[in-house]
């Protein structure tokens, strides 16, 4: 259990600071570092619980690092601060978020089962 | 400083959410209620936090790691997304549909929600000075 927790707060910081550089560089008027990790966390998350016999990797790499390099409150408090300016924007920032997100997830699932 | 305070912020938003996940899994549900519980708490959370929390910190770099650091890792979209996946695969579409519509419509009223106790406060704590 210590042991599991440590590897899940080590994915954590780095999941973190990914989230952090990526939205650095790439959010504009747009969020589109915050959409990127969002789409490339929920891709690699699909394939790896697809895969399977990697449990012991479990916590750091798909609790810890694919769970914090995502994000799901950044996503709604981007929304709202987008909503005054561009309505559009922002129903078209959920919407991309919530499609592309799914289909990265199956994309990676499916690319591990075939 | 910046990085370690978000890479800290990282780690306690993760295993918090670690723990608390074990806390409300149970094995025979099939509604991911731990993620979503997870998800709009922390959203509830940030929308506090940019309104007044932010106000009870001076330092820039800890309102970082709490705001991107803690509750941006707290919280997860790659966890949802999957969970909805194995939904459909197993052909659970009445759960997953509702499962993305509270997700979704909940999130948004959580982050207003949030938002309007941090106003609240902010106008009680001005009012008060």
């Amino acid at each position: 259990m210590i042991l599991v927790s440590f590897a899940v707060a080590a994915g954590g910081a780095l999941g973190a600071i990914g989230r952090y550089y990526v939205s650095q560089h790439l959010n504009g008027s747009f969020p589109f570092g915050t959409l990127s990790v969002n789409i490339v966390g929920s891709f690699l998350l699909g394939w790896y619980v697809a895969m399977e016999g990697l449990q012991i990797l479990d916590s750091f790499y798909a609790i810890g690092l694919l769970g914090a390099l995502t994000t799901f409150s950044t996503i709604q408090f981007e929304a709202i601060s987008m909503y005054s300016k561009n309505k559009r924007n922002a129903v078209v920032y959920l919407m991309v978020t919530y499609i592309i997100g799914l289909i990265a997830s199956w994309t990676g699932f499916i690319i591990e089962k075939i | 400083m910046k990085i370690v305070a978000i890479a800290s912020g990282g780690m306690i938003g993760a295993i918090l959410r670690f723990w608390i996940g074990l806390l409300l899994f149970e094995p025979e549900a099939l509604f991911p209620f731990p993620t979503l519980f997870i998800n709009l708490g922390g959203t509830f959370i940030l929308g506090w936090f940019v309104v007044y929390g932010t106000k009870l910190f001076n330092s820039k770099t800890l309102i970082l790691g709490i705001q991107t650091g803690f509750l941006g890792s707290f919280t997860t979209f790659s966890t949802f997304s999957v969970e909805l996946v194995l939904l459909l695969e197993k052909s659970f579409f009445e759960i997953a549909l509702l499962y993305f519509v509270i997700s979704a419509l909940g999130g948004i009223t959580a982050i207003l929600l949030g938002i309007e106790l941090g106003s609240r406060l902010a106008k009680k704590a001005g009012a008060e000075q």
